[in-house]
């Protein structure tokens, strides 16, 4: 998996193609944005991960500039402009995602993580979700553990769904509030913690083990 | 014109300025009319009584010029004299002249529509009189032998004078009333095009169209008070857009060149983490992170506070009160805390994304600050003004300085120990500013805040 680090900030650029290429990534770094356009046009990327503010060419046209090219390449903004219209404008830019700065490594592994694996073609629709001993049912909103039907309230549900579709991955708190729940905001609470805390005692019959693990400073994965 | 436009227009003041004075102009211009009708009508009446005048003098010299005279022959010679009849006639008792004058016959004469003269023109030897059909002015003069001679002079055409006079006095000044009407409505739906495209301007304006201008004509020698108003308004908007988009690439070059560091430090410790795990590490991340969030919410803050409405659209509040109301059920029953939501249908114009975080910045607040076993309700209702409150009230330890606390960085001395830094409020607040409504606080067992929005197309609050 080839990606693509466009990023001005030395440290944060070595940072970053570090901990990608740990993962078993392989990394390329440009700092410019010109250069940027270059290497774009003449190599094939699986991801690039974009920085708003660079030299020359802004990140925000460099995006247009691809995606006017026809050039589907996921891209996630990593920007510190954090505001809900600058991440609007981002997203309807053509980004995949949006992440500001500063970030922990672990969130931005897990966003890459859930981009690339959508890259390579799982996201077929299906309206029945089966893992472990879970299933649901899209059409119905209906769930059972073990055969045995579990009530869930309709954004318990969503959440459910989240966690099923992306499941051996971990997902972020961030990715989870803005994929589950349809507002952008800052919770300054551990309000994602108690949500999935309510839903492990739903689903979870074995008492000691849970299929929704917490992962230490990153978030959850859901796994059998 | 419609309806509406009519209502629009008799509200106005321009319109209502235009018509006072044609009613001023319309209202003199009667005065004078109805005064030349009242000074034509005594000339004519007295032109009357001096013609009857010199008759009666020439009648009384001839008679006393002949000593002997033949009042019949006198008659005669004088016949044909224009409208002036005589006869001789028993002398008319003064009685029946006074009667013949009494008010009560004036009036008699009056409302057969007639013209009646000046009640100094009528006298002991004068009076009117209807003669077949006929209004006579009559006057007795006695003979130096005895007899009463009257001259009586017909004034009937005086009353078809009069009537005609009237007729189109009344005729005309009602036209000009309707004339003077038209032409302030005319002239100020003029003015009141102008004043409306103006203040459509400003409201396109106001909801965050910034690069909305007025229209004007373009040549300054073409320009009236509107378009110089019109260029004016323009010209501070400039200014106004100019200094807004200064202020947010400032608070972005702030976001920028702040982050970028801090996003450094972080990097640096976190891969330090990796290295060599301990508690000092996860605490200076932790710290940091607080930190981060600290400038985010100073910099939304500032940007808010210099905001347009272009993120507005129109949004329910019910389903956004009960998904807020949903997502925090849960965190109270943790805490042991009995929460209770009252929600209600209206709909707004608002940033939801914006209105969600003011409501959890409210709602997190009575959970850190409500002691377990408390209750903490959020009861939103409509309120006739047309605008809808949201009040959400704890039973917690309430706050001192209810004003002080929306300040930013403002904490009691309570809540020192506790998380946050003092920009929950002062965040509220900006929302609730950008979304022209107030934010109240009150004490009253634990803290009520309430926030006022107004609903869509609701006129706006004043601000608290």
């Amino acid at each position: 998996m080839k990606i693509l680090l466009i990023e001005d900030d030395q440290i944060l650029a070595e940072f970053i193609s570090k901990g990608l290429k740990e993962e078993g990534y392989t990394v390329e770094r440009v700092a410019d944005g010109r250069d940027a356009l270059f290497v774009v046009a003449s190599e094939v990327f699986d991801l690039i991960i974009l920085d708003r503010m660079l030299p020359n060419v802004d990140g925000m046209t460099l995006l247009r500039t691809l995606r006017a090219a026809d050039n589907a390449t996921p891209v996630i903004i990593l920007s510190a402009l954090a505001d809900v219209d600058q991440r609007v404008e981002g997203l309807a830019g053509g980004a995949d995602d949006y992440l500001t700065k500063p970030f922990a490594f672990k969130e931005l592994l897990a966003r890459v993580q859930v981009l690339l694996k959508r890259q390579s073609g799982q996201a077929q629709p299906v309206s029945v979700l089966d893992v472990a001993n879970v299933r649901l049912d899209l059409r119905k909103q209906k769930v059972w553990v073990e055969g045995n039907e579990v009530s869930l309230q309709p954004r318990e549900l969503r959440l459910l769904e989240y966690l099923m579709r992306h499941e051996g991955q971990v997902v972020s708190r961030t990715m989870l509030l803005e994929n589950v729940w349809d507002y952008h905001f800052d919770p300054q609470t551990n309000v994602i913690d108690v949500h999935i805390s309510r839903l492990r005692q739903k689903l979870d019959t074995h008492k000691g083990s849970s299929l929704i693990r917490t992962v230490r400073g990153a978030g959850y994965v859901f796994e059998s | 014109m419609s309806l509406k436009a009519n209502a629009g227009l008799l509200k106005s003041s321009s319109f209502r300025h235009t018509l006072l004075t044609a009613f001023a102009i319309w209202l003199s211009t009667s005065v004078v009319l109805i005064l030349v009708y009242f000074n034509l009508e005594t000339a004519i009446w007295n032109s009357i009584n001096h013609r009857l005048d010199e008759q009666s003098e020439s009648i009384l010299q001839q008679a006393s010029e002949q000593a002997e005279y033949d009042a019949q022959a006198l008659i005669a010679e004088m016949h044909g004299s224009g409208a002036i009849s005589l006869q001789v006639t028993p002398p008319m008792s003064p009685e029946m002249m006074s009667m013949h004058n009494s008010p009560a016959m004036q009036e008699m004469h009056r409302a057969m529509g007639l013209a009646s003269p000046s009640r100094q023109l009528l006298g002991e030897n004068q009076s009117l009189a209807s003669d077949r059909g006929q209004l006579v002015l009559l006057r007795n003069i006695e003979l130096p032998g005895g007899e009463t001679l009257t001259l009586s002079h017909n004034v009937d055409y005086l009353a078809d004078i009069q009537n005609s006079l009237w007729h189109s006095l009344v005729f005309g000044l009602v036209i000009t009333l309707l004339i003077a009407a038209f032409s302030a409505a005319l002239l100020t739906q003029r003015s009141l095009r102008r004043m409306h495209q103006i203040n459509t301007g400003c409201h396109a304006i106001m909801a965050g169209n910034l690069d909305y201008r007025i229209p004007y004509k373009h040549r300054a020698s073409k320009f009236d008070d509107y378009d110089r108003m019109a260029q004016t308004i323009n010209q501070m908007l400039d200014e106004i857009n100019e200094l807004v988009t200064k202020v947010r690439q400032v608070s972005d070059n702030i976001a920028h060149d702040l982050k970028s560091p801090l996003a450094r430090l972080r990097t640096r410790l976190e891969s330090l983490n990796g290295e060599l795990a301990t508690a000092e590490v996860a605490d200076g991340i932790h710290e940091l992170d607080r930190l981060l969030a600290m400038i985010n919410s100073l910099l939304g803050i500032s940007r808010l506070e210099s905001a347009n409405r272009k993120s507005f659209g129109p949004v329910e509040l019910q389903p956004l009160l009960t998904d807020v109301a949903e997502m925090y059920q849960p965190l109270f029953e943790e805490k042991g805390i009995e929460f209770q939501a009252t929600v209600c249908k209206a709909a707004l114009t608002a940033d939801k994304n914006l209105l969600f975080q003011a409501l959890v910045n409210v709602l997190d607040n009575a959970l850190k600050f409500t002691p377990e076993a408390g209750r903490v309700s959020l009861i939103a209702e409509q309120l006739s003004e047309g605008s809808v409150s949201i009040e959400i009230r704890d039973s917690g330890p309430g706050v001192q300085n209810t004003a002080k606390i929306l300040e930013r960085f403002y904490r009691e001395d309570a809540a020192r120990d506790a998380s946050g830094f003092g920009l929950g409020l002062s965040l509220v607040q900006a929302i609730v500013k950008l979304h022209e409504g107030r934010i109240e606080l009150q004490n009253d067992s634990g803290l009520v805040v309430r926030l006022t929005l107004p609903v869509a197309g609701g006129r706006a609050l004043r601000l608290g």
